[in-house]
């Protein structure tokens, strides 16, 4: 174990970068993400690297496209408004298959919105926000130490798989301060690129290039990517399950939002209550399998967590992460949601009241405070199709056996 | 002997801590004010920072308020912002001799210019200019460190330290020795720079009273305690 010293997790996100090797920054500042271009500019020439402030967002985010292209660990990071700025180049990352590793602080919006805490770009990181059929890994950390842990496991992933990789932080987890031990992280090296642009002396070049005019070779290209997306959705889901085992109510959250469910579910064991959580790591790849482990199953069968009545998620959006633990749930269980906005906290009075009532008395819940709705559970006869689509919306169905074909 | 109500080389009309960030300026400042309202019955906090809009000294100002400290602010709808704004009642705090003053500077030589902005305001016989140092955060871990962020920020401030605090902290994970380890380094570089350390903070839970100054081994501490805990703690 190191020396504890305390961080601010944007300082904590960009020494971590540095740790795993990343020696190209470009950024361009927005509240509230300002200290990891700041801490970069400070010690990113030390480290023997390039630090550029850029003269926009999406200069930056081109900057780190030329950088990854050439072989370098690369990152750029902004906040919400700034990385709407960036989705092109996010596209293009993806479309050329380039590592890079890409740090949204999320504030509230839509538009300039505002510069508290906020989660309302889940969708757009885990959807795809920019065009085209890609999919970009995203982390949504909890706590100072994870934000470490996620960045350097972003830039092993986002070589591995030649694929950008986002960290979906929000503005209090980037200004809270917290005790980090640096050597936790699991420094792994970069792999060898033989196909980065390093000068093309006495071999052939490499060329760095999304576009394909010819549909029969576009369509060629989605389908490894597509592939690839599947070898990332078996291997790379991270997730902490808490209290699975017996939990009766389960609370779902990322990110800060997740530090409250998690403060809730623990004071809801200390009275003998029967509360777990599922928090998800990764945004995309989707934990969906630890829902289906608690959802699955019969009465009879024990153990395989059907004793979980409900699901309780909580956001600082409208109902984004909701959408993925509905395809996850798919009508078994019914979902409670709560959530906040603007750049609004959930209470966490609001969050352990709401939660107790679940296991205490369900027909209750619903509050005054913040977005509350319920997702009711589906009749028998309709969580067939509903689980069938679920499947297919994760991409386990046969897909990318088709496209095996089709290569 | 020292006076414990004040410190020996602190204790004038208006107390300036400036530092890096996250060095623990904000909770120091709150602890502070209210110590002096203990003593001069009222005082005023200036809410200087700038920089971070977020975990700041206004985010508790009607707590402060109760213990008969007003928070001098930004107010309605850029409360919130991270705009460079003094409002005119700074300038009537430094005025007015019967005021007891501390002022909450924003981190590192970003936050601290807004204050250098007010250079040749300042009551100079009157004033503690208080260099706050953490040695458990980064740029501030050697006495190199500190030393460059104390140049950095004292010319961005234009105000030169009277004397240094040892802030060094975890958070929840503080210990005593922690912190006499961090004085260690402090007092080198303190000395280094011809300073003195007026005091080291400690924790209300490792610190022999609440409130206020106390002495520990021969060495001057400063009780703090925690205003700005996150909301699930």
């Amino acid at each position: 174990m190191g020396e504890l010293i305390l961080m601010k997790g944007n300082e904590a996100v960009a020494e971590a970068a540095i740790m795993a090797g990343c020696r190209f920054f470009a950024g361009y500042p927005i509240t509230p993400q300002n200290e990891i271009p700041e801490y970069m500019a400070k010690r990113m020439f030390a480290a023997g690297g390039t630090f550029v402030q850029a003269e926009s967002e999406i200069a930056a985010i081109n900057m780190v496209y030329g950088a990854a292209g050439a072989g370098a660990r690369a990152m750029t990071s902004s906040s919400s408004p700034g990385i709407s700025l960036k989705q092109e180049g996010i596209s293009y990352l993806a479309g050329s298959e380039l590592p890079a590793v890409i740090c949204n602080m999320q504030r509230a919006g839509p538009g300039l919105g505002g510069i508290q805490s906020a989660q309302g770009d889940y969708f757009q990181a885990t959807k795809g926000g920019g065009h085209g059929d890609y999919r970009m890994v995203t982390f949504g950390p909890s706590t100072v130490q994870e934000l470490v842990e996620v960045c350097v496991d972003a830039f092993d992933i986002a070589d591995r798989y030649r694929n950008p990789v986002m960290i979906l932080g929000d503005a209090v987890l980037g200004q809270m301060m917290e005790p980090v031990d640096l050597d936790q992280a699991k420094v792994k090296p970069a792999p060898a690129k033989p196909w980065a642009t390093t000068g093309a002396k006495g071999r052939k070049p490499n060329i760095i290039n999304s576009l394909y005019l010819q549909p029969e070779v576009c369509e060629k290209m989605d389908y490894h990517l597509q592939e690839k997306y599947r070898e990332i959705e078996k291997n790379e889901v991270r997730v902490e399950e808490v209290y699975l085992d017996d939990a009766e109510v389960v609370g779902v959250a990322y990110g800060t939002p997740a530090r409250l469910v998690r403060a809730a579910v623990e004071k809801l064991r200390d009275a003998g209550l029967k509360a777990g959580m599922i928090r998800p790591i990764t945004l995309w790849p989707f934990p969906s399998a630890s829902f289906e482990k608690v959802v699955a199953g019969t009465a009879a069968e024990a153990g395989t967590g059907n004793r979980v009545k409900s699901f309780f998620v909580v956001e600082m959006s409208s109902g984004q992460l909701l959408e993925d633990v509905r395809l996850a749930v798919a009508g078994r269980r019914p979902i409670y949601f709560h959530g906040r906005m603007g750049g609004m906290l959930p209470e966490p009075e609001v969050v352990l009241a709401e939660m107790r009532r679940l296991l205490t008395d369900p027909a209750a819940v619903g509050g005054e405070y913040g977005l509350n709705y319920v997702v009711p559970a589906l009749k028998p006869e309709a969580v067939a199709v509903a689980v069938a689509g679920a499947v297919h919306a994760r991409g386990a169905g046969d897909m990318g056996g088709t496209g095996g074909g089709a290569r | 002997m020292t006076d414990e109500t004040t410190g020996p080389i602190t204790g004038k009309r208006v107390t300036v801590f400036y530092g890096n960030f996250g060095g623990g300026k904000t909770e120091l400042a709150i602890n502070y004010a209210v110590h002096q309202a203990v003593r001069h019955a009222r005082a005023v906090l200036v809410d200087a920072d700038n920089v971070t809009p977020f975990f700041r000294s206004r985010d508790v100002a009607n707590d402060l308020e109760k213990l008969g400290v007003s928070v001098v602010a930004p107010e309605d709808e850029i409360r919130k912002a991270d705009l460079p704004v003094l409002t005119p009642a700074v300038l009537g705090v430094l005025a007015n001799p019967g005021a007891q003053a501390v002022f909450d500077v924003g981190g590192n030589e970003w936050g601290a210019r807004l204050i250098g902005s007010l250079a040749g305001r300042f009551p100079e016989d009157e004033l503690d200019a208080l260099f706050v140092v953490n040695t458990r955060r980064p740029f501030s871990r050697n006495v190199a460190e500190v030393l460059s962020s104390m140049e950095l920020i004292s010319r961005a401030a234009r105000m030169k330290p009277t004397a240094v605090v040892n802030s060094t902290n975890l958070g929840r994970l503080t210990s005593f020795d922690m912190i006499l380890e961090g004085l260690d380094l402090v007092e080198q570089a303190a000395a280094a720079a011809g300073l003195k350390v007026a005091f080291s903070t400690c924790p209300e839970w490792l610190a022999e009273k609440r409130e206020g100054f106390f002495e520990r081994g021969g060495r001057l501490f400063f009780a703090i305690r925690r205003f700005m805990a996150p909301p699930w703690e």
